[in-house]
């Protein structure tokens, strides 16, 4: 049996040290192009190791391009978006886990079902009514357009969160005489903050990266983002793969730092989305 | 007695009211839009005045258009490659991670980096890998002496909707493997000691224990990541646009070249109302091929 296990340990090991390589290596073939000079770059035998690191891409994509404002851009719709899912979909979670009212399982399934739709469907509508709200090419319209996305999955797996939370604190409080928003405010919502984290975190992460939308309904800088700002380098007639590599570099940050001090709440909020369907 | 009443009905408009605004917001975010492109549907919009065909677009697109079902098979391959490669791979590693005690954040972050680079930042990232001149990939491969001649990844007729379902396995297996590490740790370690004890091979293990009590996260992984692999449009829009030829197109693509570059909106229109029912046959085809039999 001790056999077995070591037997076991050692193919789960050569399991995790391949597919490790097969997510890092991207990564580091982007941080290094990122950092090479362009005489590296295009030479017919790529360099494993950068001979001479630069940070000069960086410097240029943030001087000849408007990396500065697509950062900018990036930060604002996605903290808004989060921001509006936050305040909008934590009541909206508290209100179904706590209270009944009629309709209130098939509200919670027709705000899943609003997901049902592939983004790419509505964009015809979303194009034209946007364009009747003047709002094209503009923050605002990604903002509103990023928490459609993001709302009905904050709102569903906060439903959750909430009901693992027990009632009997809430309802101590409100025996002590707190009103119904008291108790939401003084009680439930301290409580769920681990469960409101995990899913701003997703939200956040999936309006940094959104693209299709930015792509159409952003075609300058005013609203760019960097997902998009880092895809123009393809659309140029010379590709300069270091700079796109630089680019990349900073789009990832967000990702990055998330994964490595917060990967124990994307996997809370992952998993209690998939759990619940 | 009437004071309680009262206070329930009270209860239950606070929650309602607690629910309003989301509910306003997703009307006017939802339901308006689905509404306009359903009517849009019906309509011959492309320049001047939009005027009413009835069913035109759809009859058209489902009985004369070769392109439209071409690219339907299209998506199925994708779909079935990127999610067929992304679940192989998301169950071993989960395998692999369920059976590792030490440094488990740090293997999890590790695999969970994949799922949060954005995937145009990934899809650019190996198009850059895979460059027919300078990229790493037939690098390595030419150093392995697997390939002689430099290969043109994204250029391959027949092969190019291989690279990038497997791009997208790329971005897809975190999720996968997250969702079906939850559900291997949901299962009793109890289990595994009396089969053990019964004498039990690992295969045995994995059939009579793991597979049947892994169906609902099984169901969870595919459904869910096979539903965003339908709707992808970063990766094949980064990688090949398509091309070449038209051996990459898809339905998420033709949709938005009837948009964006042909102006047929009303056409787009109907090819996003089919594309909603086929997510919508998708999910219960799904639900229904793999949901645990109830009366077994």
């Amino acid at each position: 049996m001790a056999i077995k296990t070591g037997k076991n340990k050692i193919s789960s090991a050569i399991v995790l040290f391949i597919y490790f390589l097969i997510v890092l290596f991207p990564i580091y073939w982007m941080f290094i192009t990122g950092i090479k000079t362009p005489d590296e770059i295009y030479t017919p035998q790529p360099t494993y190791f950068p001979k001479h690191p630069t940070t000069a891409n960086f410097v240029s994509i943030f001087t000849t391009r408007p990396y500065i404002r697509y950062t900018i851009n990036s930060l604002t719709i996605a903290l808004g978006a989060t921001f509006t899912c936050i305040v909008f979909g934590t009541l909206a979670a508290y209100g179904f886990s706590r209270y009944r009212f009629k309709g209130n399982r098939s509200l919670r399934f027709l705000f899943l079902a609003s997901r049902i739709f592939p983004p790419i469907s509505l964009i015809v509508p979303f194009f034209i009514v946007i364009g009747w709200l003047h709002l094209y090419n503009t923050l605002l319209a990604q903002i509103i357009i990023n928490t459609y996305m993001w709302l009905p999955f904050y709102v569903w797996i906060n439903i959750g969160f909430f009901d693992s939370i027990p009632h009997e604190l809430e309802q101590a409080a409100q025996i002590d005489g707190c009103s119904r928003f008291q108790t939401f405010f003084k009680i439930a919502f301290p409580l769920s903050l681990p469960g409101i984290a995990a899913t701003s975190i997703i939200t956040f992460l999936g309006t940094w990266n959104e693209f299709l939308y930015n792509l159409i309904l952003a075609p300058t800088e005013r609203a760019k983002n960097l997902s998009v700002g880092a895809s123009d380098f393809i659309a140029d007639m010379f590709i300069s793969w270091n700079q796109m590599g630089a680019g990349a570099l900073i789009t990832c940050i967000p990702a990055i730092i998330f994964v490595i001090f917060f990967q124990k709440y994307i996997v809370q909020g992952l998993t209690a989305g998939a759990v619940k369907g | 007695m009437l004071k309680t009443k009262n206070r329930l009905i009270k209860d239950s408009l606070f929650g309602f009211l607690l629910v309003l605004p989301t509910l306003i917001l997703l009307i006017l975010l939802v339901i308006f839009p689905v509404g306009y492109v359903i009517s849009l549907s019906f309509f011959n919009y492309s320049s001047g005045t939009p005027f009413f065909t009835g069913f035109t677009n759809y009859t058209e697109l489902l009985f004369h258009d070769a392109h439209f079902w071409l690219y339907f098979v299209h998506s199925l391959e994708y779909v079935g490659i990127a999610i067929g490669a992304g679940f192989i791979m998301g169950l071993l590693v989960a395998l692999s991670l369920n059976a590792i005690n030490r440094f488990k954040g740090t293997l999890r972050s590790i695999t969970l980096l994949a799922w949060a680079v954005p995937p145009v930042i990934a899809s650019l990232m190996w198009k850059w890998m895979l460059n027919d001149t300078n990229g790493v990939i037939n690098d390595i491969l030419f150093k392995m002496h697997i390939i002689s001649q430099p290969v043109a990844w994204l250029a391959l007729p027949n092969a190019t909707m291989v690279v990038l379902g497997l791009v997208h396995a790329w971005t897809a297996t975190p999720l996968i493997m997250v969702i079906l590490l939850a559900g291997l740790q949901a299962i009793p370690a109890e289990l595994y000691e009396s089969a053990a004890i019964d004498g039990a091979n690992s295969l045995q293990k994995f059939t009579m224990i793991t597979y049947p009590l892994l169906k609902a996260s099984v169901l969870s992984a595919v459904m869910i990541s096979s539903i965003f692999a339908f709707r992808t449009i970063d990766i094949v829009f980064t990688l090949t646009k398509g091309g070449p030829g038209d051996a990459t197109e898809m339905l998420v693509t033709y949709l938005y070249d009837n948009a964006f570059r042909f102006m047929k909106i009303g056409y787009a229109a109907t090819l996003s109302v089919l594309m909603v029912i086929i997510s919508i046959l998708m999910i219960a085809l799904l639900v229904n091929i793999i949901r645990p039999k109830r009366n077994e």
